[in-house]
Parts: C-alpha cells; sequence; structure tokens
C-alpha cells in the first residue's frame, strides 16, 4: 500500500509541469444576485485538459492559454455553470447567477471536502446554523433533535449541564461508543461523557452520582455555520475507524473578505430562557405516613406511606415522648404542626389542625433560567480574515443548586499569503461546568427522598425558603432532619446543599491548516488539529448524608489530548470534455491520551470543611489510556456530464489497540449517483426538475477497546453488590489482584458492511423534494467482552463474537404548499425507521449485559434489538397469559406468580420516529413548529415501582379495591415447576399495602410490570420571531444590518402514556445503556425570548 | 525513501519553498505511519502492572476473602440458620428459601472464583516458580478453606479445571465425593509439607495480616481444615472419620489466639462487610428470633457482643419481616473481624467426636473447654453462666448439647449450616412463608453465570435447592 501511495504521489507531482503558456485573459467573477466578487471560481479552458485556474478574494483572475482556446468554463458550487467565448478579447467579466439548486446543495462531506448533493452516492442531511440558533440548547446536539432524519437524540434529564446521547441509524457496536464522531472544521474532538466516583466501580457509578455532561456541551452553537450528518459507511468511510457510527461535521463561522463599509460584521445575539418542569410521576395525597393503616412517623424510621386516611388525623403536641422531642420545648421535631393522631384520640385539642397533604414536589422545582450571551466580529480584506466571538451561557435549573455555565472564546483567521498559498488556524477556549445534584439510585439522590416523602411529611419544615433555611432539613445539633428520621433517604434540601458536586472544565481546541493550490487542477491541503481540557471535578457529602454518613470528599482529575493531522492531495482533471476526474490521496495521524486521577477521602473528621486531609481514609487510583492510529486514504471520483458520478475510496488504518499481527487493515467503498433527468426525454420535464438513483456499498473497520490484548493486575478492590466494598492500600498495605477480564493478544477488526440505496427527487422546480434511503448494515466481529464462567478464574473476556444488523428506511420531504413575496409555508418531514437486531453474540452467550440494575437491566439479547431491557417477570403459561397463583395457603393467592427467570421485557428501540416541521413567514414575521413523534420502545420505570411500594404513588390511592387478575390459574410445585390446568381465573384479590409492598411493587416485584411504553408525541419547538424590516434599518439606524426578535418554546406540549417523568430520560446519560429511569431528574420545558443583532 | 523525496522536489520548482514545506510534511507524515508511530508497546496500559510480587497479593487475597465470606456468601445460611433474620427487600425473600441463581451470581464469580481463589491459584503457580513454599503453603491453606466453603454450598464444583483462563473457559465440575477424598486432603498435606519447608525465597511476613507470617500458626490451620473436613463426612463415612479428626485437632489450634480469623480496619475502605450492611442497608437485615431468644432465655452473657442491646434485644422470626435488633459490635464494628476457623469449633468437633466414639469423658469436657474458650473470645468470665452451660459430665453431655453450644460458639459461621445439614441440629422450625414445602433450603442454587457460560459441564439434572449436597447424605 505504501509504494502504491508513493507513486502516485510521484505522478501528481510529475503533472505539475505541464504548464506554458501563450496569451493571458483576466477578468472579474461576480455574483448576479448582488454583484459581490466571488472568490474560488474554477475557470478552465475548455477543450483543453490541464488550463485553468481559480478567482482569487476579489474575484479576479488571471489564466494563459494557448491560442487554440476558444471558451472558458466558469464553475463554482452552487451557481450555475457559464461557458463563455472568448474570441479576441484579453479580459472577461462575468457575472454568475445561483443554480435553482440552491445553497445548501453543496454539502460537506468527509474530511470537510465540499461536493454538491447531485453528485453523491449517498445519504447526506445538510442543517443551516440558522436552525440551531434559536432554539438556544445548552447542549447543541439537543437542537438537533426532530431535524435529521435517522438521528435519534436522547437528552438524558433536565438537569442543568446533563448529557445528551446522539446515535444514526441505529448500534453498530456492542461494548464500544455508539455516537456519531463529531468533526469541527476538519478537527475529529472528544464528546465523552466522563463519569466520576470510585474507577474499580465502573459503570456501576453511572446509576448513582449526578448528571454528566458530554463534551459536546461545550460547542458554541453561535459559532455553527452548517452542520452536515453524514450517516452511512460511504459517506463515512473516508474517516476510517472512528467514524463508524457515523459523522457530525460541523462547520464554523468565518469572516468574510470584503471591502469598504462592509469589511466587517457584529453580531450580538442575548436570549433569556425560562425552565418549567415538564412531567413528574403523580403521587397520591390520601394517605399518611404508616404502615397498616396505622400512623408511623418519621422518629420511628418507617418509609412507607401505607398510613391512615389523612383526612382521620389530626396534629397535636400533646403526649410527646423524649424520642419526639429532643429539645424538650413541647414541639414535635419533625413537624412544627405537630404529630398526627386520630381525629378522636384525646389528645386531639381545640387547637388541633386537620392533617394535610403537603405538596412537596409541586414546592420543591422552581423555574430556571438560562441566560445566554454571545458576540462575534468577523471581517478581513481580500488576503485575510478573521472571525471572533465570546459566548457565555448561564443557567439555573429547575432544581435548587443545580447551575451550569459556559464561557467559549473563539478566534479563527486565514491569510492568503501568496496566490497560491493560504494558511488559516482557529483556537477556540470553553471553561464550562457548575453545581450538580445527586441522581439515581443513591441514598442522597434528589428524586429518591422526594417522591418517597409521604404526603404528611414536610420537606420544607413549612418555612417559606427552605433551600436557603437550614433549619427546614437540620436539627439544631446538625442533624438531618428527614422523613425516616435523620436520614437514611436525604431530604432534598439537605441534598441540595449539603451534597455538591462541581465541575470545571478548561479546554482548548485549536486547528491550522494550510492550502496550496499550485496549478488550478491540484491543491494539497494539510491540517493539524487538537482537542485539550482539563476536567476537575469535587464532589463532598456532608456528615450525615445517607450515601456516605461519615461524609466524604473526592476529587477527581480528567485530563484529555486528541491530536489529529490530516495531509489531503486532491487532483482534479477533465479526462474529456463528458468525464471528469476527482482524485484524492491522504494522510491521517491520531492520537488520544486520557488520563484520571481520582482521590477519594472518606470519614470527615471536622464538619463542613471538604478537604482530603480531613479525611481519615483515602483512597486513590490513576488511570491512562493511550491509542494511536496511522491511516493512508485514497478516493477516485469520475463522473460523466452531470449524469452519472462514481465514487470510490479506500483506507488502510493502523491501529495500536490491535495485535501486531492485526493492526493493519483495509476498506473500501463504491458509490454511485445517476441523475436520470439529465437523460434525453427526461430533461425538460416541468413535474420532476431533478431526478437521482444512487447506491453505495462500504466497509468500515473499527478497532479494539484499547489495552485490551494483555492481563493486568489492579488494585485490590472487593465489593458484593451490597455494599461499597473494600479497596486497597487496606491497613496501609498495598494490595492487587488479578484483573477480571481476560485480555485476548488475537484479536481483529470489527468490520462494519453498509449497503444503501437512495434516491432524490424534486418536482415543481425543487417545490417539492423527497429524499429517501433504504440501507442495510451488517456488522461483523464486533468485539465484547464475552462473559465466562466465573470458575474459569476471569468474568470476560474480549472476543470479536458478536453480529448486529441495522435496516431502516429515511425519508425527508420538503414542500413550500404556498409562496408569495409577503407570503410563505415551508413543511420539512423527517421520517425514519431502523430495525436492529442483535444476530448473534459469542458461542453459548445469548446475551451481555450494557448497565443497569439486577432484575432490570439493559442488555443486547441475540434475535433481539440491541437494548433490550431484561429482568424479572411474572410466569405465564404456553400461550403467555399470566398464570394466577390458585395455591390457597400461598399469601399471594389470587395474584400473578413473579417468575425466577429472567427474561426479555421489550426493546428501548423506538419502531419509527418522525420530526414534522411547519415554517410559516409573513413579510417580517416568522412562525415555525416542530411535533416530534416516537412511536415505539419501552423505558423501565423503576422510579414507580419503589413509589408503588412505599404507597407513595397515585395509582395506591385505590389501595383496598378488589381486582380479579385475567389470566389462568395454576402455581409452581415444590420442584419450581409450572402446573397449571388452563382454567380462566376468577379469584378475587385485593391489592393493598401486601400486593405492593410485595409483588406489586418495586421491592420485592418484577420488574417487568413496571417496563412501560415511551412513546410520545411533544410540540419540541415553536418559534415565533419577528425581523425588522431592512427599509427600516437603513432609514432610521443605519448602523444596524439586522434585527431579529423571538420567542422560542421547547417541549411546551407532551402527550405520552409513559406514567413517570418526561420519557426522553435516561439515568446512564449518553451511553448503551439506554431506557433507564430510576430517580432521574425531570425533564423541562422552556420559555425563551431572544434577540439577534447585526452591525 | 528520502532520496525518493528529493527527486520528487527536484522535478518541480526547487525555487517555490511552499513546495518544499509540503514536500517534507508528506515525508514526515509518511515516515510517522511506519511502525514506529504505531508502536504495540502503546497498547500496555501504564497504570497497572502484568505482573506482581507475592507479598502484593497475598494481603488482597485474605481481605477479599474476608470480606466476601464474612458477608454476600454467609447471608443466606445465616439467615436460614435463624441467626439473622431478613428484614426487608432482598434478605427477606432470602429468608423464605426464596434464594435465585441471580443472587448467588456476585458470590461465586467476584466474591470466590475468579476473586481471591484465582489469585490463591496464581500464589500456589508463582511460588512454584520462585521457589517459595512457604507462600505456596499459606496459598494452599487459603485454598482448601475456599474450595470447602464452595463445595460444602454447591456440592459438585469446579477445581482441578479451574482458574485457567483460555486454558478452560469452561472448566469441567469435580464431585464432591472426589473434592474430599482426594483434592482437600492433597492440598492440606501439600501445605503442611511447604509451610515446615526449610528454604523458600519469599516468605510471608507483614503482608500477611491473618498470622503476620507466623507459620507455625498457618500449620495449625491446615491442621484445623483437616479436622473440619474429616467430621464434614459423618453421614458418609460413619466412625472412621471421628479418629481422623482427633488426629488432626492435636495438631490444630490451642487457644483462640490461634484463630484462622481476618481483622478489618478502621477506615471506610477497610470496614467489616456486616458493618458496612448495617451501616448502607440498615433495617435489611436483623437478628433472628430464634438465636435471640436463646441467648436471653439462657442469660447468655454474649448477647450484647452477637446483639445490638440498644432499645432492648429483640429477634425478627425466620422469612416473617419487620423490625428487630440490630447486630452486636463484636461483630458489625468496623473493625470486627470474620472467623474462618477457630479453636472453639475444634473443641466441638473434638466433643462431637469423641462422643461419636462414645469417649464421653472426652466429650464433656471438650464441651466445656469450647463453651468456656467461647466465652474467653469475647474477655467474658461469668461462673454462673459456665456452671449452668458449661459444666457437663460423661453422664449429661449429648450431641444435641454440643451442636448447640457449636452453634452459639462460632456464631455466623457457615459451619453451622454445615452441622445443621448433616445432624439437623440445633432443631429449627423452617419459616412459615417458605416457597420450599416447610422445608430449609440444603444448598445454594448454582449462580446464572455458570448455567448460562459453563451449561455444559454442571451437573444434570441440576440439583433444586431441596436436593442434598453428597456429604449430607440424609
Amino acid at each position: 500500500m505504501r509504494k502504491f501511495t508513493l507513486m502516485v504521489v510521484i505522478l501528481l507531482f510529475i503533472g505539475l509541469q505541464g504548464v506554458f503558456a501563450q496569451r493571458t485573459i483576466t477578468g472579474t467573477v461576480t455574483s448576479a444576485d448582488d454583484g459581490t466578487a466571488i472568490p474560488g471560481v474554477t475557470v478552465v479552458a475548455v477543450g483543453v485538459p490541464g488550463i485553468g485556474t481559480i478567482t482569487d478574494l476579489n474575484g479576479k483572475y488571471s489564466l494563459s492559454i494557448p491560442g487554440n482556446v476558444k471558451e472558458l468554463q466558469f464553475s463554482f458550487v452552487g451557481m450555475k455553470t457559464e461557458e463563455v467565448e472568448i474570441g479576441a478579447k484579453n479580459s472577461v467579466d462575468i457575472k454568475l447567477a445561483t443554480e435553482t439548486v440552491k445553497l445548501g446543495e453543496v454539502v460537506v462531506t468527509a474530511l470537510g471536502i465540499k461536493r454538491e448533493t447531485k453528485a453523491l452516492g449517498y445519504s447526506v442531511q445538510d442543517l443551516g446554523g440558522e436552525k440551531l440558533e434559536r432554539v438556544e440548547n445548552a447542549n447543541v446536539l439537543n437542537s438537533l433533535n426532530g431535524k435529521i432524519a435517522g438521528v435519534q437524540i436522547t437528552n438524558s434529564s433536565g438537569a442543568s449541564g446533563s448529557s445528551a446521547y446522539i446515535n444514526i441509524r441505529g448500534q453498530s457496536s456492542i461494548g464500544g461508543d455508539n455516537q456519531p464522531l463529531i468533526v469541527i472544521d476538519g478537527i475529529p474532538i472528544d464528546n465523552s461523557q466522563n463519569y466520576s466516583g470510585n474507577p474499580d466501580q465502573g459503570t456501576n457509578n453511572l446509576t448513582t452520582g449526578v448528571a454528566y455532561s458530554n463534551r459536546a456541551i461545550d460547542i458554541n452553537p453561535d459559532d455553527i455555520q452548517d452542520v452536515t450528518v453524514l450517516k452511512g459507511g460511504a459517506a463515512t468511510a473516508l474517516y476510517g475507524l472512528r467514524a463508524a457510527n457515523g459523522v457530525i461535521v460541523i462547520t464554523t463561522k468565518k469572516g468574510s473578505s470584503m471591502q469598504g463599509a462592509n469589511a466587517y460584521n457584529v453580531s450580538y445575539s442575548t436570549s433569556v430562557s425560562f425552565d418549567k418542569i415538564s412531567q413528574m410521576p403523580e403521587e397520591q395525597t390520601k394517605y399518611a405516613q404508616g404502615l397498616n393503616g396505622k400512623w408511623s412517623g418519621p422518629q420511628t424510621g418507617n418509609r412507607n406511606s401505607w398510613g391512615p386516611l389523612i383526612d382521620t388525623m389530626r396534629f397535636t403536641n400533646v403526649g410527646l415522648t423524649p424520642a419526639m422531642d429532643a429539645n424538650g420545648d413541647g414541639i414535635y421535631d419533625w413537624d412544627r404542626n405537630g404529630i398526627l393522631v386520630g381525629k378522636s384520640d384525646p389528645r386531639v385539642t381545640s387547637s388541633s389542625k386537620k392533617a394535610v397533604a403537603y405538596d412537596n414536589v409541586g414546592d420543591f422545582f422552581k423555574t430556571g433560567t438560562t441566560y445566554n450571551n454571545a458576540v462575534s466580529i468577523g471581517g478581513g480584506t481580500n488576503l485575510s480574515n478573521f472571525y471572533l466571538s465570546l459566548s457565555n451561557l448561564k443557567q439555573d435549573g429547575i432544581v435548587p443548586n443545580n447551575t451550569f455555565q459556559k464561557t467559549t472564546v473563539k478566534i479563527s483567521g486565514e491569510a492568503k499569503l501568496t496566490p497560491k498559498f493560504t494558511a488559516s488556524g482557529s483556537a477556540n477556549y470553553i471553561n464550562s461546568g457548575g453545581d450538580r445534584i445527586q441522581q439515581g439510585s443513591n441514598l442522597s439522590g434528589l428524586m429518591l427522598g422526594l417522591v418517597r416523602t409521604p404526603a404528611t411529611f414536610d420537606n420544607s419544615n413549612g418555612y417559606s425558603d427552605p433551600v436557603n433555611t437550614p433549619a427546614a432539613y437540620m436539627f439544631p445539633d446538625g442533624e438531618q432532619r428527614s422523613f425516616r428520621g435523620y436520614g437514611i433517604y436525604d431530604n432534598p434540601y439537605w441534598t441540595v446543599n449539603q451534597n455538591k458536586f462541581t465541575d470545571d472544565v478548561n479546554r482548548m481546541i485549536g486547528n491550522f491548516s494550510a492550502v496550496y493550490i499550485p496549478v488550478e487542477w491540484f491543491t494539497a491541503t494539510y491540517r493539524l488539529g487538537g482537542d485539550f481540557y482539563s476536567d476537575r471535578r469535587k464532589s463532598y457529602f456532608a456528615i450525615g448524608s445517607s450515601a456516605f454518613t461519615a461524609g466524604q470528599v473526592f476529587e477527581d482529575q480528567h485530563y484529555n489530548r486528541d491530536i489529529n493531522s490530516d495531509l489531503i492531495l486532491n487532483a482534479k482533471k477533465n479526462l474529456t470534455k463528458d468525464i471528469k476526474l476527482d482524485f484524492t490521496l491522504g494522510n491521517n495521524i491520531f492520537q488520544t491520551y486520557h488520563q484520571q486521577l481520582y482521590v477519594e477521602g472518606d470519614q470527615l473528621s471536622q464538619p463542613d470543611f471538604y478537604q482530603i486531609s480531613n479525611a481519615q481514609s483515602i483512597v486513590s487510583r490513576e488511570n491512562q489510556s493511550k491509542k494511536r492510529t496511522a491511516a493512508i486514504f485514497g478516493e477516485l471520483g469520475l463522473s460523466y456530464q452531470s449524469l452519472v458520478f462514481l465514487n470510490f475510496t479506500g483506507r488502510n488504518e493502523w491501529s495500536t489497540s490491535l495485535p501486531k499481527s492485526k493492526n493493519s487493515f483495509f476498506f473500501p467503498s463504491a458509490s454511485l449517483g445517476f441523475v436520470f433527468t439529465e437523460l434525453g426525454g427526461l430533461k425538460k420535464s416541468n413535474v420532476l426538475s431533478f431526478g437521482k438513483l444512487r447506491a453505495s456499498y462500504a466497509v468500515i473497520a473499527n478497532d479494539a477497546p484499547i489495552y485490551g490484548t494483555l492481563n493486568y493486575f489492579a488494585p485490590g478492590f472487593y465489593n458484593d453488590g451490597w455494599t461499597t466494598g473494600i479497596s486497597f492500600p487496606f491497613l496501609s498495605t498495598t494490595g492487587y489482584m488479578t484483573d477480571d477480564g481476560l485480555g485476548n493478544s488475537s484479536l481483529k477488526p470489527e468490520k462494519l458492511k453498509s449497503l444503501e440505496f437512495g434516491t432524490d427527487l424534486r418536482f415543481y422546480k425543487n417545490r417539492i423534494m423527497l429524499d429517501v434511503a433504504y440501507y442495510s448494515n451488517r456488522n461483523e466481529d464486533l468485539i465484547l467482552w464475552v462473559p465466562l464462567a466465573g470458575s474459569s478464574g476471569y468474568t470476560s473476556t474480549l472476543m470479536n463474537a458478536a453480529t448486529m444488523t441495522n435496516k431502516g428506511v429515511e425519508i425527508t420531504l420538503t414542500a413550500v404548499p404556498f409562496k408569495k413575496k409577503d407570503w410563505d409555508w415551508t413543511i420539512t418531514i423527517n421520517f425514519s425507521r431502523n430495525k436492529n437486531e442483535v444476530v448473534a453474540l459469542a458461542p453459548g452467550v445469548d446475551n451481555v449485559g450494557l448497565g443497569g440494575f439486577t432484575g432490570a437491566e439493559i442488555r443486547a439479547v441475540v434475535g433481539k434489538p440491541f437494548g433490550s431491557i431484561f429482568g424479572t417477570q411474572w410466569v405465564t403459561d404456553k400461550n403467555g397469559k399470566l398464570v394466577i397463583n390458585d395455591d390457597p395457603s400461598d399469601p399471594n393467592y389470587g395474584r400473578p406468580i413473579m417468575s425466577l427467570e429472567e427474561g426479555f421485557l421489550g426493546s428501548v428501540q423506538p419502531d419509527w420516529t418522525s420530526g414534522i416541521t411547519n415554517a410559516f413567514r409573513y413579510k417580517n414575521i416568522g412562525f415555525s413548529f416542530l411535533i416530534d413523534i416516537k412511536q415505539g420502545g419501552k423505558m423501565w420505570n423503576g422510579t414507580k415501582g419503589i413509589m408503588d411500594a412505599l404507597g407513595t404513588s397515585k395509582e395506591t390511592e385505590t389501595r383496598g379495591e378488589k381486582t380479579t387478575f385475567s389470566g389462568v390459574k395454576g402455581h409452581l410445585d415444590a420442584n419450581g415447576d409450572l402446573q397449571t390446568s388452563g382454567v380462566a381465573n376468577n379469584i378475587q384479590t385485593t391489592l393493598d399495602q401486601s400486593w405492593y409492598n410485595g409483588l406489586g411493587g418495586g421491592f420485592g416485584g418484577p420488574s417487568g410490570q413496571f417496563v412501560e411504553d415511551a412513546n410520545w408525541i411533544r410540540l419540541r419547538e415553536i418559534t415565533i420571531s419577528y425581523t425588522l424590516g431592512d427599509k427600516f434599518l437603513k432609514k432610521n439606524v443605519k448602523f444596524v444590518k439586522g434585527l431579529d426578535i423571538y420567542f422560542t418554546g421547547k417541549n411546551l406540549w407532551l402527550k405520552t402514556p409513559y406514567t413517570g417523568i418526561d420519557p426522553e430520560t435516561n439515568l446512564y446519560g449518553a451511553s448503551n445503556a439506554q431506557g433507564i429511569d430510576y430517580f432521574n431528574m425531570p425533564g423541562t420545558k422552556t420559555y425563551t425570548i431572544g434577540l439577534k443583532l447585526k452591525l | 525513501m528520502l532520496i525518493i523525496m528529493n527527486k520528487l522536489l527536484k522535478i518541480n520548482d526547487m525555487k517555490n519553498k511552499f513546495k518544499k514545506i509540503f514536500g517534507l510534511m508528506v515525508l514526515i507524515l509518511f515516515i510517522s505511519s511506519c511502525n514506529k508511530w504505531i508502536d504495540t508497546d502503546i497498547n500496555k496500559d501504564p497504570g497497572r502492572p502484568t505482573d506482581v510480587s507475592l507479598n502484593l497479593i497475598l494481603p488482597t487475597v485474605e481481605a477479599g476473602l474476608g470480606y466476601c465470606v464474612g458477608g454476600d456468601l454467609k447471608y443466606d445460611c445465616t439467615l436460614w440458620m435463624q441467626q439473622l433474620s431478613g428484614a426487608a427487600n432482598q434478605p427477606l425473600a432470602a429468608d423464605r428459601y426464596n434464594v435465585s441463581q441471580g443472587d448467588v451470581d456476585n458470590m461465586w464469580k467476584w466474591g470466590m472464583y475468579a476473586g481471591p481463589m484465582k489469585d490463591m491459584y496464581e500464589m500456589m503457580k508463582k511460588a512454584d516458580v520462585e521457589k517459595s513454599p512457604h507462600y505456596k503453603g499459606v496459598a494452599e491453606v487459603l485454598m482448601a478453606l475456599s474450595l470447602g466453603y464452595v463445595t460444602d454450598l454447591w456440592g459438585d464444583v469446579p477445581y482441578s479445571d479451574a482458574f485457567q483462563g483460555n486454558g478452560a473457559l469452561a472448566p469441567k465440575y469435580d464431585l464432591q465425593q472426589n473434592i474430599y477424598e482426594v483434592t482437600l486432603p492433597a492440598l492440606l498435606n501439600s501445605a503442611i509439607s511447604n509451610l515446615q519447608a526449610g528454604s523458600s525465597i519469599f516468605s510471608p511476613g507483614t503482608d500477611d495480616f491473618i498470622y503476620g507470617g507466623d507459620l507455625t500458626k498457618w500449620l495449625k490451620a491446615a491442621y484445623a481444615l483437616k479436622a473440619r473436613y474429616a467430621i464434614h463426612l459423618t453421614e458418609q463415612k460413619g466412625a472412621s472419620v471421628y479418629d481422623s479428626a482427633l488426629t488432626a485437632i492435636t495438631n490444630a489450634f490451642t487457644a483462640n489466639g490461634d484463630d484462622l480469623q481476618f481483622n478489618f480496619g478502621a477506615n471506610s475502605n477497610e470496614n467489616n462487610p456486616l458493618f458496612q450492611f448495617s451501616d448502607q442497608r440498615p433495617g435489611d437485615m436483623v437478628m433472628g428470633k430464634y438465636l435471640v431468644d436463646t441467648l436471653i432465655g439462657l442469660s447468655d452473657p454474649r448477647l450484647p457482643y452477637y446483639v445490638d442491646t440498644t432499645g432492648g434485644a429483640t429477634g425478627l422470626a425466620a422469612g416473617e419481616g419487620g423490625t428487630a435488633s440490630a447486630f452486636g459490635p463484636f461483630y458489625a464494628s468496623p473493625g470486627s473481624p470474620v472467623i474462618f476457623a477457630s479453636y472453639v469449633e475444634m473443641l466441638f468437633i473434638k466433643a462431637e467426636a469423641a462422643f461419636g466414639k462414645n469417649d464421653k469423658p472426652t466429650a464433656a469436657t471438650a464441651y466445656n473447654d469450647g463453651v468456656k474458650a467461647s466465652l474467653a473470645k469475647y474477655g467474658i468470665t461469668d461462673a454462673a453462666y459456665i456452671a449452668a452451660n458449661a459444666s457437663e459430665t460423661a453422664g449429661s453431655i449429648s450431641l444435641a448439647k454440643i451442636m448447640f453450644q457449636k452453634y452459639l460458639g462460632c456464631f455466623l459461621q457457615i459451619e453451622i449450616y454445615n452441622d445443621w445439614r448433616r445432624t439437623d441440629l440445633p432443631v429449627l422450625t423452617p419459616a412459615t412463608k417458605g416457597v420450599l414445602g416447610g422445608q430449609i433450603a440444603r444448598r445454594y442454587p448454582y449462580p446464572t453465570s455458570e448455567r448460562i457460560y459453563n451449561g455444559k459441564n454442571i451437573p444434570k439434572p441440576t440439583p433444586v435447592p431441596t436436593d442434598h449436597v453428597w456429604w449430607d447424605k440424609n
């Protein structure tokens, strides 16, 4: 391969000498639309191969031509190509008109190469930056939601700074990341979700802790000019192994190169957003804290809400025991109104108030605010241009004390050092982070404490500002005031004040690039980029916090450094008048390095002093990972007129993460675009303006996880699933243990084969545009940690074992039903359907875990889609009917039976998704809304299971109602075998405390009953904007070039059968384990008003 | 390569320095993509060693075993033996003998096989290579101890084929009979000889949390296990086991200070697992009614050591759920020990063996010594209790008394479950809400991971919880 590459390089350089001259033509190319000069227009001599140039920044060109040249051809992407007879002239000026296929028809493809969409043999979807501008999401990925077919984005929660998971055309890897590569101006950036917590606990840390960011959150949306999504293998093949899951190509704004009064552009945008909680699980308000219908108050530590009817209870401070009134002031310590007694209890006095159901949830959440300010200056001369931007986002969440802020500075510039040589560079500094709140399966988690709180316990203790009033959540001696006595579950106000998690990211993304165009048909580009960040996190739990009763503090520092280098040589030649050749050859070098230093101090001595030195026990861990890859790649494009476009790519890649003998691998792709409307008969059709068929096939390879080829020892650590466990150093002694994972020295690359067919049809001069893509991907030799029998000495080993397929259809329809001078209406519909199947995992392995809980885990299951909810379920008979216990001696007589076998409970993958945007314009007023539909896909509502068990859910308000479960009578015999007569059940049972506390709840019942449909129809975005007219501005405020005022609403309306919080959520954030809701932070609806000003 | 590049540059306009720069870039980058850049050594984790010395493995093995045996591994059987009781959540289900294959997965794979046992195996191999029989002997004692636990709880288990990684990803199962007749004796005999080896390049020292490198104590521990495994076979081998047990005991522990136990530490990453459980899962598991009522009934001075008597000592009936006293300070404090084998156990084995041989005077003396030693373990001297409960004679001693006081003396040890299965003593009333038709489970179910990933080797038909293990003949 290397020899071949060299040969080509030699040939290319040899080609440079064939330049000779006889006569010089000069001229200027301007836009027919606005008269501005167009730089970069290709000017070639028709019929004489090898003669041509491009216009400079002023649209000027100068071309030496042999005497026999009769015509010049001027072409530029997005413009109509013109051929002009030159006759005897020495000067030819020309105006180019915009082509009917408008801007946006030129898309950025792999490696930043610009192509006309009509020339592509694969599907690419493009989104202008203006579509992101008014949405004002802190995390720009969320702004893409619903706008691109085949792209699924899941915002993990409404917590400030939380992550968003993005996936294109289904998952392709079992154990690896399934999110696309994000490339900004040619430089791939890191989009990791780095989580914190003791590294020994691995991904278990994601079930607790806080909502983390994925690093795409650092992008300033205001810097974005354009986003292109490369979906299939043929589109991404040039990027190599990191692009196995698609690529999001982001192009940022540049300074323009205009002269005079327009030499600079200043734009300023400001907005304020208000967040409200969108949806919460419903709570019962009828029953008091207690058990078996009797009040059992906070002082008992009882966690249940199975007490008496609140209506029958009265407050009293008569007859308090010392345990209820520790300070002896005659007032019950946990509620200033007193303890609860029955209304006819002798302790009831004339001043006794009626018991009440406190609105803990309603009182807790607040209106969040986000302030977003961005300013940018762009400008330039004919030789250089620059862009400078500054932005700040400051967010206060709906959860008190939950904040996120982001400040970005970006400077980029470009200089034409000689007519043939252009250098450019950019530097982008980001500082981001905030204060995050504990969530999930975490005794200090916010929602855990909040929705478990009985209706009769007032978390705020009656204070109007409990967030800032310690007496709300703390007794005078510093002990915690919670509904379970002195803790066990944290009072939410304690959580937001006494458990802090702060992250501080400092990031620098920079690049340098040089473009050398020695002759018009040859371009050499070199680009070097780096992405560096440090992410310093500090977390503490006050003494008395439920998760760490003795207090904890940790420092977790992540450092990441990615370096990417690309050399791209491109040659374009017209082989004949009709056949064009486009040849690219390149080299890529990449290195990624990540280091984590974690130091945890437990058992704090001095309260409220959060330094590691204040801890009696210290655990520290250091992790590093490093990988390098190198690649040589080439692309060969051939086109015949505007009719046929044929493209081949090949890439050979080397990766350090594979064993030496397997670390070099080659993968090819081929694509074909056939514009059938160029054929004679169809050319003049008034109905079908443009029609293309396309087909592509690609193989992409993917390497192995870092450090997967050897066996290691790790610092000693044990944990049994019940407790946090033990770790080394232990008793001042260091100790190591063999890693549970068995390395594999014979790993080979994963192979991802993708086949795609599509069509691109435009009707009535682009009034209706339809793009349909069908793809079928088969991913083989997927590497995963294959579970092993523990008796082998290991619990898993890395293997090339799995096969997975994704088949799907994407349809994008854009229609302009109405278009007049003052009015227009555009509809854009995206529809996508992906069917994923895990075809095989490893011999003897029919499922592997991706994350979650015992009894409710997200797994890859053979024969099912990736991301299956797997866990405990009801016993069913062979016809799939519920078996109802017919053993009268069983306490669960008349109720379904829980199976000890775990099984498939549903897939988290949607059947289809669709985004429908309607945009209207009336003069200067714009109105648009985006309806987002997700059909199918399940979610485990673990929150509800626990609320049912504890008696706080609305459902338990009907406690005591009788029901007859539909199913057949039967039972399990002593051997655990099912005995059923098949007779329909007629046994009545009562849905009471014993049901919900047992089988009918999340403590002890099967998790299958809490797997719910997570369909939705939502009004994802609605925007009303007003743009101040040019005439008005020119007349009154000349220095203002544009002013735009808008209102945007997000998620204002949501319709879903899901009974928990907004089902667009995931406890594991941006990871493969999607579909878990266990005390996740609720989602939000947002109202934004903003202003954009251009000077 | 350089020559070619030079030629390349000459062909073109040498005056153009940008061309030169590009040429150089091409050169540099293409050279870079050669082997130097893709260096396989980069894929070796600098953060984790691929090999460590014996004295860095032993501490982890001991602490890991202490954590697993003192925690997950013993919870189910100590619930069933009604020393503890499941108050809520999973322990309540377990108390009703409702233990699933998933429930025992962690303890099998991370707690034992791919945990400390795997590392004991590594130590045994490494000690051979490094000619360090003392380390090997210690590892063998610990392996015999661990293998005993897993075979006693599960029956037939992998050993001869286990821990080999790629050598046997699906290890075959050894019959329990073979483990008892061949493997355990071989391990312990080898340990006894290795521990007495005249030379050993490396020997355990302060890295040995249990005995601080005192090999004579490890030797006693090896004999103690010989005695334990001998007495386990009463039902299978009858009277013949008594002599083996008694012979072994003469070389086993001679004082409480010899006990094979692991002491946890005060720091939160060093805490006893039962303490961690009571701290992190308060109210899920409490004291058992049978034990607490018994201790109260006997005015047993060990009560405040076993039971948290704050607010009075109460126990919870098996399988009923609810609330009761928490675990006592001796066993559930941050630094509490986990006892693997004890002098007290030896005395009761001696009593049982002598009783079995009809040597009742020896049995009575050993029994009385056992009770006294148990009290002494907590620093208790209680003449009244000893007069009432540790003053047996040849005429008054009975197997029931021996097993009963062993049940109290070996509090929270898996051994009481083994004894109960052999002797059905003490007599326990199964949980009324039990799921096994009025029976107490007689083994742990094979774990999920073995069923799925080693399905071809797992015994068939796969035993159910009411099936007896081999030595539990009746």
